[in-house]
């Protein structure tokens, strides 16, 4: 991809990855062929602020990390009720971080 | 989500699962009190109250009244007793099978269809739950 639109992708979706893999992500937009620009850009990612919201509102039944793809992890928040709100309250602090590492992980798959 | 981190996720969850049934045993006052801050906070019991009762009715042998109390009851005892076992064996043959079956089933429960009829299932059980006085 030129990159003028390795920039303006950074620009647009800076805010859904971790500050120390953006220079990854720069890379790999960098060295990749045009043929798969478009997929890149019409990627959905998830917005942490979004997931945080829904952690603090569901997170005892788990939905946050339903909405982020944690699937298995959702069940096991649900059958335990939030860990017995323990764990609802470790992944408040903790969903944000793990939105990005689940967006960054959809990216690769794109990638690769 | 890598081998390692969900094998100790799951050894993590499984040991406080056999720590918090080995407290409601010895000490039943402390489980009876009812230890769920949302039904304390909300009045109404959430979807997994009762899940405890029906482990340890399931465990004194009474399958029917453990349904009967929660049939999450059954899945989380279930998952309890397989789970360890299976990460176990997998670190020794060094395998990676129960991440594979995790993967695959987590893909599966996303499929829009299946992830609405299941959550119809918890809903109605919640209700049904409610409607005991759990």
């Amino acid at each position: 991809m030129d990159s003028q639109k390795v920039d303006m992708f950074m620009m647009m979706n800076s805010k859904y990855f971790e500050a120390h893999q953006l220079g990854h992500v720069r890379e790999k937009l960098m060295a990749l062929d045009d043929s798969k620009s478009s997929i890149i850009q019409t990627l959905q990612f998830k917005d942490p602020t979004t997931a945080l919201i829904v952690s603090l509102l569901g997170g005892a039944l788990g939905i946050d990390r339903f909405y982020i793809g944690d699937t298995g992890l959702g069940v096991a928040k649900l059958l335990t009720c939030g860990g017995l709100y323990v764990w609802m309250i470790i992944d408040w602090f903790l969903i944000m971080g793990a939105t990005r590492e689940k967006n960054f992980e959809m990216f690769q798959q794109a990638v690769y | 989500m890598t081998r390692n981190k969900l094998y100790s996720i799951i050894g993590l969850a499984c040991a406080s699962g056999f720590l918090w049934l080995a407290a409601a045993s010895f000490f039943p006052h402390v489980s009876g009190f009812g230890i769920c801050p949302f039904k304390h906070a909300t009045g109404i019991p959430c979807p997994s109250c009762g899940v405890t009762r029906a482990v340890k009715l399931l465990l004194e042998g009474d399958l029917w009244h453990s349904l009967l109390m929660n049939p999450f009851g059954i899945i989380v005892a279930s998952l309890m007793v397989v789970l360890p076992f299976w990460c176990v064996i997998d670190l020794i043959r060094s395998r990676a099978t129960l991440l594979n079956i995790y993967q695959k089933s987590e893909s599966t429960l996303r499929r829009p269809w299946i992830a609405s009829v299941l959550a119809v299932l918890v809903v109605a059980n919640w209700i049904w739950g409610i409607s005991k006085g759990l």
